[in-house]
């Protein structure tokens, strides 16, 4: 092993000793001093410090105890507190008063029809949100940038002017609309248009959740699912669809409960007819209107309690979904 | 009340227009039937049957009237009417006066608590008064308010129809009573919309 031979061609190095640090290719150059072990040891040392660091737990935020005590604290102020009012204003109603106010058949009716007008965006929502995020994550097209600032623009437009532009187009007489009348569809003023409504402000929602997902999504998995041997669709049903899965439901309740809260966009389009198409909280205006507050937060109440039990069941859903993956994955 | 005319008004949940509207469609059932509450409340209701939009506001149901092409028949003010058919053009739509309606005033007052706080008192009075002047007048009847200046009334006088206008305090002993017969919780138009009504 110590035959030397002389450069250009590279040297072996010699058997180490004990003591003396590995080194690769080249001899040190001259008059480099050689490593001593203590500075060895003070460079492992160092080491394992910086990677202590690394990896202890909440290394970002200064400790656990204060950030969430941040987070309940902010939780508290902007949300709990204003929405305990609302809990608090219903007090001021009798039970049977609450009732009342809460179960008429006009405000009945108006549940239906929001949740059920919301959920139905909602799951188109995640369904074309989906193609559309996967549309601008994996192919190139000229104008490719233009449509995903397109994607934003349900989010920066006032709902008002979304709801005005919206009835214009789709209302009998519209570009849309007229159409669709003589094929016997009326949109506009119907709950149908609720629908339309609420599924241009939900869409952004899901196309954004999704998108980040899909842009981490490694080809290679794709790659490795058609080597051994699956079809495109076994590829999207048992690789890519888990995957997205979470994302798309995050997309669908951030869609369902933006939906269940709108007013805007919907007051015009919806011709605002009782038992209808009056959304819940349109009803809640009117009770405003009349200076019945009280009657107003009660029906504020059920469609919290409501929705919050509803997104409850989504993110436990959710939950199950991502951790269903996660064991599959190991 | 003819049942394949349909009519745009908004929402008198929502809307002080509508409110008004309201109040005159009963005026006139209340006079042409005599009084009788039933005939009036069912000439209402059949009216309110014929309305496909109800917008949370006047001028929203005036957008879905004469932009959209909703309805045959479009409830406004007097002033909203003549201003879309100034705008639009008078081949599109016809103007009809109805027989009765109500006289709609909207308030304008100073607020002692107000003016004396911020000490805008003689500023308020003088605009207050000056609305009463030939000049202020005037403006009004410009932009199709009808003036109640004798003189100004006169010279505008093609600009508005005859009209017996009744007066909500007459007629419906004033905006308290008048809200809680029909536009409290189920109040007369609340009656028109509950499930089983004709």
């Amino acid at each position: 092993m110590s035959s030397r031979v002389r450069p250009p061609q590279i040297p072996l190095n010699p058997p180490l000793e004990k003591g003396e640090v590995p080194r690769v290719g080249h001899e040190p150059l001259q008059g480099t001093p050689p490593f001593e072990k203590g500075r060895v040891e003070a460079g492992i040392r160092e080491a394992r410090f910086a990677n202590s660091l690394l990896h202890r737990p909440h290394s970002v935020l200064p400790g656990f105890n204060l950030a969430l005590g941040y987070t309940l604290f902010y939780l508290g102020l902007i949300v709990l507190i204003p929405l305990s009012a609302a809990f608090i204003k219903t007090f001021a109603l009798t039970w049977e008063a609450f009732w009342a106010a809460v179960s008429a058949p006009r405000v009945v009716a108006s549940y239906w029809l929001t949740f059920r007008t919301s959920l139905l965006a909602a799951t188109i929502n995640a369904v074309f949100g989906l193609l559309v995020a996967w549309v601008l994550v994996r192919y190139k097209f000229p104008g490719k940038k233009l449509i995903d600032a397109l994607v934003d623009l349900p989010f920066a437009l006032p709902t008002a002017v979304a709801g005005i532009a919206l009835t214009a187009v789709y209302a009998t007489n519209g570009w849309l609309g007229k159409p669709l009348a003589e094929m016997g569809i009326k949109v506009a003023f119907t709950p149908l248009g609720i629908l339309v409504a609420l599924t241009f402000i939900g869409l952004p929602f899901v196309v954004r959740t999704v998108q980040p997902v899909l842009e981490d999504l490694e080809k290679e998995l794709e790659e490795a699912a058609k080597s051994l041997g699956a079809s495109s669709w076994q590829t999207f049903a048992r690789v890519i669809f888990p995957t997205v899965l979470p994302a798309v439901i995050t997309g669908f309740t951030l869609a369902f409960a933006r939906a269940l809260g709108e007013y805007g966009s919907v007051i015009f389009i919806a011709g605002n007819m009782p038992m209808v198409s009056e959304i819940t909280p349109l009803i809640i205006i009117t009770k405003l209107e009349q200076y019945d507050y009280s009657g107003a937060t009660a029906i504020a109440v059920v469609m919290l309690v409501t929705s919050f039990l509803m997104l409850l069941a989504i993110n436990t859903l959710q939950w199950w979904a991502r951790r269903r993956r996660n064991e599959e994955s190991v | 009340m003819k049942p394949a005319v349909s009519v745009i008004t908004p929402n008198p949940k929502t809307s002080g227009g509508a409110r008004w509207n309201y109040l005159a469609a009963w005026a006139f059932a209340d006079k042409k039937f005599g009084g009788d509450q039933n005939q009036s409340r069912e000439f209402v209701r059949a009216l309110y049957k014929n309305v496909p939009v109800l917008d949370s506001g006047a001028r929203g149901s005036t957008t879905t009237f004469v932009e959209r092409g909703v309805g045959d028949v479009l409830l406004a003010w007097e002033s909203e009417a003549i201003l879309a058919l100034k705008e639009l053009g008078p081949e599109k739509f016809e103007i009809v006066a109805p027989s009765l309606s109500i006289l709609a005033e909207p308030p304008v007052a100073v607020v002692d608590k107000v003016v004396d706080k911020k000490g805008t008192r003689q500023a308020a009075q003088a605009y207050l008064d000056y609305l009463y002047t030939e000049e202020g007048q005037e403006i009004a009847a410009r932009h199709y308010y009808r003036p109640r200046l004798d003189k100004t009334a006169k010279k505008y006088e093609k600009q508005f129809p005859r009209i017996v206008l009744i007066n909500i305090d007459q007629a419906f002993g004033g905006w308290q009573k008048a809200t809680k017969a029909h536009f409290a919780d189920g109040a007369s138009y609340d009656q028109i919309y509950q499930p089983g009504a004709r």
